[in-house]
């Protein structure tokens, strides 16, 4: 199973675990992305998310059959990912593979999360506190129309 | 007109904005919004220079956006875009999932 989600609500690692835990199973893999409390000397008070959200589910979907393709003893999959706002230290996203053997969910995991910061469809905006300059919408350095790809990829 | 030069056609599309652009634009979205096509052809950067036109806070990021049909990314935007009534063009700043 593919369990994918946009969420409001906070998200809960261990609720992410269970769903994809199964008997057949020697393994799960998380990764737990969290909101950072600086950026560039800067402190973040708040970060805030949106998402294309059919968009980003079809494209979260796209990611898991890529998984399934490259690792297909793994068993069940979990994309979770938080919007609106979300306070520092919390999880903006929480990917769980379980597979019979730890080294298709290891690299499962890692392979979904830098796919996931290359093609859904999901934004950020930093707050910073007061007099350091209200507020940036960020850019993933993997999405291929970002500000730092294009500098590094001269075309 | 000479032969096989496809006819101007107008298709009315659906407008998604988000993040910055939807910012600039002041809305989320926008429905019935004109296009001319060539047959129902139209590149990507056509499309969006179009919504340029109706939207000029937009030309200040241009340059960085790309846009999504159907929920498609359209990252290439000179290549031609086939477009019908009632179809989705999402406008797509740099994203920041994770």
């Amino acid at each position: 199973m593919n369990y994918l989600k946009l969420t409001f609500d906070k998200l809960e690692v261990g609720e992410i675990n269970d769903l994809v835990a199964h008997e057949s199973c020697g393994a799960i893999s998380l990764f737990v992305g969290t909101t950072r409390d600086n950026f560039d000397g800067k402190t973040v008070v708040l970060l805030e998310y949106e998402a294309y959200e059919a968009m980003a589910l079809k494209t979260m979907n796209q990611i898991c059959e890529e998984l399934r393709a490259r690792w297909p003893d793994i068993k069940h999959i979990g994309i979770h990912h938080r919007l609106g706002t979300v306070p520092v230290k919390e999880a903006s996203v929480v990917i769980a593979v379980s597979s019979p053997h730890r080294k298709s969910s290891l690299e499962a995991v890692h392979f979904a999360i830098d796919e996931l910061k290359k093609s859904v469809p999901v934004w950020k905006k930093e707050q910073y506190a007061d007099g350091e300059g209200c507020s940036e919408w960020k850019e993933n350095k993997e999405c291929s129309w970002s500000k730092s790809h294009r500098d590094n990829h001269i075309l | 007109m000479s032969q096989g030069h496809r006819s101007e056609e107008v298709v009315r599309v659906n407008l998604l904005f988000f993040a910055k652009s939807r910012e600039l634009v002041g809305t989320s979205s926008l429905d019935n919004f004109p296009l001319a096509t060539s047959g129902g052809h139209l590149s990507g950067s056509a499309v969006l220079g179009t919504i340029c036109e109706r939207f000029p806070e937009l030309v200040a990021i241009r340059d960085s956006v790309i846009i999504a049909h159907n929920e498609q990314y359209c990252e290439d935007l000179t290549e031609p875009i086939s477009l019908a009534d009632g179809d989705e063009i999402a406008v797509i700043p740099p994203i920041a999932g994770g």
